[in-house]
């Protein structure tokens, strides 16, 4: 399986990635343009529906693209792999700080943004790499 | 850890380009070797010692 994986080539990634964005939106755009107080009421598995399907494509598209950028870095240049494996450190580390901070001030101040709690890691997430991977590069430069 | 990289790849008229063709890596990896910012993998350093036809020791070495 794990050969399999390294060697897959994991075609269209950026079409793929911009598609699975435009998915994960689709939803809200789709319930503004139906009335979705009419569907809520009269066909709540449609709306079900709605909002499950375009947020699965999008689900799979996304580990689909993380999938094949991992794997791409990891057969290509070895400094471009450091700096990768140094900025998910980065990521991972950030993250998990964050995730005990806001989670004591969500349940201390504010708890229904507990809701939010795994939108606001993602975000986080990404940040803390691209500006990870920006230092770590300067850092080989 | 010091190596002797600008010079071997000065004397075989080298860029650091064609030398991170000859070893499958990318120039910036090249760049950042030579600066000795970065330090090679072995499979890395034992196909640049390759390239120059020395052994790993005589390109890479400690700082003394």
């Amino acid at each position: 399986m794990k050969n399999i994986l390294k060697n897959f080539p994991f075609p269209f990634k950026t079409g793929i990635l911009i598609f699975s964005a435009v998915m994960i939106f689709l939803p809200i755009i789709l319930i503004n343009i139906f009335d979705s107080k009419n569907i809520i009421e009269t066909k709540p598995y449609l709306f079900r529906l709605i909002l499950l399907i375009p947020s699965l494509i999008a689900t799979i598209g996304f580990i689909y693209c993380t999938l094949g950028y991992h794997f791409q870095i990891m057969r290509g240049d070895e400094l471009k792999l450091r700096i990768h494996l140094e900025s998910l450190n980065v990521a991972f580390t950030t993250t998990l700080v964050f995730l005990f901070i806001l989670i004591f001030a969500f349940v201390n101040f504010a708890p229904t943004m507990l809701n939010y709690i795994l939108i606001i890691l993602s975000v986080i997430a990404i940040i803390s790499y691209t500006l990870g991977a920006e230092f770590i590069k300067e850092k080989y430069q | 850890m010091k190596n002797t990289l600008h010079i071997l790849r000065a004397e075989r008229r080298f860029s650091q380009d064609d030398l991170a063709k000859l070893v499958d890596v990318s120039r910036q990896t090249i760049n950042a070797i030579e600066r000795e910012k970065y330090d090679p993998s072995l499979p890395l350093a034992l196909k640049i010692a390759k390239v120059f036809q020395k052994k790993v020791e005589e390109i890479f070495f400690l700082e003394k």
